[in-house]
């Protein structure tokens, strides 16, 4: 079985190596942590501890990894369909759902690379200038912003094998960015405000529905885990809402995606 | 080798196969014939399970591909109507890659590179490969590991006279092993030269098969497809 996948997965890591994805990606990481640690923060610059990097970097990366994530696989299945190579590596893998996988695991593997490369250098840096304490909490942070980039990932991984064409699969992947990283918070924030009074129940906690949907969204998963990672003093949270149910969560995500994909892509006429 | 049952494909409510059935014999060479559009790709890549039968069944040694491909996937070597690499590889990484995929030895990419006069290239990144090239390449692929069922879809097309004389002789020398070669084609004379015999499709209907001996018995090839490709 790992015979058909092993080689998908080391061609689309090595593509992503030949085409500079890899050093571009650990490049780009080391220089916004070290720019957002360094000169984060309003007052005058200097250097801010792992912990507070953390904070400071936790929105811009929560941008940027869907994006990279989405990028990485939009055009995997669809592309190669559209110019025609699908139809030797469909009739080479007598399973179809390796090639999934295979494609999965390597372009994984191409943004695990970039980012150990890229967070353990600017964890250096900062480490080195601002010491070491809270080196745990990044760990953590790093293994959270790996998982969401898998979760978007798979989930482009999914468009890609979904739509015909490789300008119809970018066009859902731009969809989804919106609507995970931007729309989502607007609707949610606007049905708070539309179904819930402040002052009526001042001290309260959210009501249900708003906890239950943020794990219909791998950006707000990663908000969370980062936020309980990040702060000392949780306020009242429902029993189901932890850093695990969350990052259980992503796993269901990149696991339901996977197994779609996979459903998708082997009915299909190439 | 290759047994079609009733073989039926429907594209967006056109039958572009209708209820075809043939058998091509272990060790023989087949060739499928008919105009432009007739079904042969399609029927060709049903064969090799990438598009499912609308109904019908196909077998390849015994195996329904649909189902059970995985049996006998690794013994069969392919040249899709239009052949594509990924431009960033080189002809030898090309190669690498597909006899990883197959699991079979890389070491008789060299040789057949060689065959095909690929050799000068292998380095060469295929994006930047001429059109005839790429075909070369393709039918190198299509030989890698000896397969036991080898399935050429139009595999002449595009090649300068060389590469066509190539690509007969390497025909003949996989019918003295006894492989099993089904192609598509439209250079009636090289069907002519190297098939045992052939299939003749004219607008999703299988009009004729039979041996290239008792059909061009009385007249040439050419006359026989006119007659039953006639609109
Ligand atoms: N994916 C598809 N969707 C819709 N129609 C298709 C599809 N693939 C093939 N067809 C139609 O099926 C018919 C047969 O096509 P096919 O490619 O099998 O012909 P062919 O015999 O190989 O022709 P050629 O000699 O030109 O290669 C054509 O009318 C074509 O338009
Ligand atoms: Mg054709």
């Amino acid at each position: 079985m790992y015979d058909i996948i092993l080689p998908i997965a080391k061609k689309e890591f090595l593509d992503n190596v030949r085409n500079k994805w890899v050093i571009l990606l650990s490049l780009l990481f080391i220089i916004l942590t070290c720019v957002t640690s360094y000169f984060g923060s309003t007052g005058k610059p200097g250097w801010h501890a792992l912990h507070d990097t953390i904070r400071l970097i936790a929105s811009p990366i929560n941008l940027l990894i869907p994006i990279i994530g989405l990028m990485l696989g939009y055009a995997t299945i669809a592309g190669e369909r559209e110019k025609g190579s699908l139809h030797l590596l469909t009739v080479y893998s007598p399973v179809r759902s390796q090639i999934i996988i295979g494609k999965f695991i390597g372009l994984a593997t191409v943004l695990l690379t970039a980012m150990l490369i890229g967070f353990s250098m600017s964890g250096i840096i900062i480490g080195l200038n601002a010491g070491w304490t809270g080196w745990p909490s990044y760990l953590l942070f790093v293994i959270e912003s790996f998982l969401l980039g898998c979760t978007f990932l798979s989930i482009s991984i999914l468009l890609s094998s979904f739509f015909k064409t490789r300008s119809k699969a970018m066009g859902a992947t731009i969809f989804i960015w919106f609507l995970f990283t931007i729309i989502w918070s607007m609707i949610i924030a606007g049905l708070l405000l539309a179904t819930f009074s402040m002052e009526d129940s001042l001290g309260e906690t959210l009501p249900h529905w708003f906890y239950i949907s943020d794990f219909f969204n791998p950006s707000r998963i990663f908000s969370s885990t980062i936020l309980m990672i990040t702060s000392t003093s949780h306020n009242q949270l429902p029993w189901y809402y932890n850093i695990y149910s969350l990052n259980l969560a992503t796993f269901v995500w990149i696991t339901v995606c996977i197994v779609l994909s996979t459903i998708i892509f082997k009915k299909m006429d190439i | 080798m290759i047994e079609v049952r009733n073989f039926t494909k429907i594209y967006d409510g056109v039958k572009v196969v209708d209820n075809i059935s043939f058998n091509v014999r272990k060790g023989e060479i087949f060739g499928f014939l008919g105009p432009n559009g007739a079904g042969k790709s399609t029927t060709i890549k049903a064969m090799l399970g990438l598009i499912y039968p609308s109904s019908g069944e196909i077998k390849v040694n015994g195996f329904d591909i649909t189902r059970e491909g995985k049996h006998i996937r690794k013994h069969i070597g392919y040249l899709p109507e239009n052949i594509t690499f990924y431009d960033n590889l080189t002809a030898l990484q090309t190669l690498y890659f597909y006899s990883d995929m197959r699991s079979i030895p890389r070491d008789n990419c060299w040789s057949l590179l060689e065959e095909f006069e690929l050799r000068e290239f292998a380095n060469k990144k295929v994006g930047t490969f001429s059109k005839g090239m790429a075909r070369r390449l393709g039918l190198v692929q299509a030989f890698l590991g000896k397969p036991k069922l080898v399935i050429l879809d139009e595999p002449t097309v595009g090649l300068d006279p060389s590469g066509l004389i190539k690509v007969r002789e390497k025909i003949k020398s996989l019918k003295k092993s006894g492989t099993t070669v089904f192609l598509s084609s439209h250079i009636l004379s090289e069907v002519q030269k190297v098939c045992d015999r052939v299939g003749i499709m004219n607008k999703g209907l299988l009009v004729a098969v039979d041996a290239v001996a008792n059909l061009t018995k009385e007249t040439s090839l050419e006359e026989v497809f006119m007659k039953y490709t006639r609109r």
